[in-house]
């Protein structure tokens, strides 16, 4: 655990670079602008499920980002070989870069809830506050699986890429039916366990599978 | 002393090494030579476990490790890698990465800062130590590969072609450090490479590797004596009468190559001063210089080769 601590106080460091604040609040902007008109014109009831839909999307593009940034780079660079043959176990490498991520996508969605919180519906706390516990809930699977993805596959950042595209597609082919199924925020909340343990297993499922010599030869 | 016993390692479509075997001492220079895709580097990972060993056992120090496994990495903080490829997160200075690899080896900013600093002042690279990585020539990320590799001081240093593409002045350089790491500080250097005239002027022993064999090992002075090399040879003389060299070269059964006044042969036959003297006198030649020519490691190298096709 010596190691995965070096490595996420390495990357954790990062946040603070000016690039990365400039990053965040660049991505906050595109989050906002994009929910406006939701705002101003929509219902109660479609607001609450649209900022949550509208989650999801970032949170895959995000998940895309820190993909490259974190897992990719590592990677790409070679360092993940040298940082192998120097005994970092590869579970602490792939562990440290995933809580980073999860970190960064972290502090990304809670500005976007806490500034849609703060500036537009100060009065909707609860409405805001479970679509972006569920978000941070689901989004380890999302950050697990791009990682591994990037890291274990040939061509791991076009697949990374891929993967994020075909949940952008089932996302915008799911929104016609979550009014139709009536597919609340309420319904995943009642659920809220279920979600969590859903979770845990998917995200931890890489764990299993990964291999250090494909990582390596591919 | 690092020992590797019948190590094999196959690939599902490509040959990768079968049945090597070595010992590398603490304060040798051990040379692993071999043409492209011989084995070097699918050896060289397997040791550092990056490639995981169909067969074979590793010896640290005498206790058995498995380079592969998870519960071998204290073992692995013992050793220095430089790969192929400098490994280094481009965007920020040489200091600061160095920092962040001290950090994985327990060590302090301070440490760091103790460790590498002599070595980068060895290497010809401190003044560009704040500079970013991405700005640095080949040459300088390789020798920053090296002060990696080094910052923790590792009992043996594991090296793949550290010197290909290097200038002149960078690989003497780091020929100097590398003499200076095993001879005085008694570190165990793992060296595959290509270069054999660079590996010639710093190795203790090598090992030729083809199709992922190991075809001969030993003390390089050993090898140049092998009895399948023939001894070279360099006669300068003066005649008038060059009819009397082949006459002369007849008796010796050996075929020469003439250059103006000089003569290179090759023979098996030990020929000392006294019995070319004689044969000269014989032949009516004046003979200005006799020397017997040392073999390189390249002669070595591709006679091997040259025999094992045959």
């Amino acid at each position: 655990m010596k190691n995965s601590f070096s490595l996420i106080i390495f990357d954790f460091k990062k946040l603070f670079s000016l690039r990365s604040i400039v990053e965040t609040l660049f991505l906050q902007a595109v989050m906002l602008y994009s929910i406006y008109p939701v705002l101003k014109n929509k219902s109660l009831g479609y607001f609450n499920i649209t900022i949550f839909l509208i989650g999801i999307f970032f949170l895959i593009i995000f998940n895309s980002f820190y993909a490259n940034k974190f897992f990719l780079e590592t990677k790409q660079n070679k360092i993940i070989d040298i940082l192998l043959s120097s005994g970092v176990s590869i579970y602490e490498i792939f562990f440290s870069k995933l809580l980073i991520s999860f970190f960064y996508l972290f502090i990304n969605l809670f500005f976007y809830f806490f500034l849609l919180f703060l500036i537009f519906k100060r009065a909707l706390f609860l409405d805001f506050y479970m679509p972006f516990m569920i978000l941070i809930i689901l989004s380890p699977i999302l950050i697990a699986w791009n990682g591994f993805f990037t890291i274990q596959t040939r061509y791991g950042n076009s697949l990374s890429y891929l993967l994020v595209f075909f949940l952008i597609l089932f996302f915008v082919f799911l929104l016609p039916y979550v009014e139709k199924y009536k597919i609340t925020i309420e319904l995943l909340k009642s659920n809220l366990s279920l979600v969590l343990i859903f979770s845990l297993i998917l995200s931890s499922l890489p764990f299993f599978i990964i291999n250090k010599e494909k990582i390596v030869l591919l | 002393m690092l020992e590797i016993k019948n190590l094999t390692k196959r690939y599902a479509n490509l040959r990768g090494v079968s049945d090597v075997s070595f010992t590398l001492e603490k304060g040798k220079i051990l040379s692993y030579l071999g043409h492209n895709g011989a084995g070097k580097t699918t050896t060289l990972r397997c040791i550092i476990g990056l490639l995981k060993a169909d067969s074979g056992s590793f010896y640290f120090n005498g206790n058995s490790f498995s380079p592969f496994l998870e519960d071998s990495n204290d073992i692995k903080k013992k050793f220095g890698v430089v790969l192929d490829i400098p490994a280094f997160y481009n965007n920020l200075s040489a200091m600061e990465n160095l920092y962040f690899f001290g950090s994985i080896y327990g060590l302090t900013k301070k440490d760091t800062e103790n460790n590498s600093i002599p070595l980068l002042k060895a290497l010809e690279i401190f003044e560009y130590k704040d500079e970013k990585v991405k700005k640095y020539s080949k040459g300088m990320m390789q020798k920053l590969s090296l002060v990696r590799a080094l910052i923790h001081k590792p009992e043996f240093l594991i090296m793949d072609e550290p010197m290909s593409g290097l200038d002149p002045q960078s690989r003497l350089t780091i020929r100097n450090l590398l003499l200076d790491l095993s001879k005085n500080n008694n570190i165990g250097i793992f060296i595959t490479s290509h270069d054999l005239d660079e590996i010639e002027k710093i190795t203790d022993e090598i090992m030729i590797l083809e199709n992922g064999r190991i075809v001969i090992s030993g003390d390089v002075s050993k090898l140049k004596n092998n009895v399948f090399l023939k001894k070279k040879y360099i006669l300068v003389f003066e005649t008038d009468n060059k009819t009397n060299i082949d006459l002369m070269f007849k008796e010796l059964n050996c075929p020469f190559n003439l250059e103006g006044s000089k003569i290179n042969f090759e023979t098996d036959n030990n020929i000392d001063l006294e019995s070319i003297n004689n044969l000269c006198a014989k032949y009516s030649i004046k003979l200005l210089e006799f020397s017997k020519k040392e073999h390189s490691l390249e002669d070595i190298y591709f006679k091997i080769l040259e025999r094992n096709e045959k």
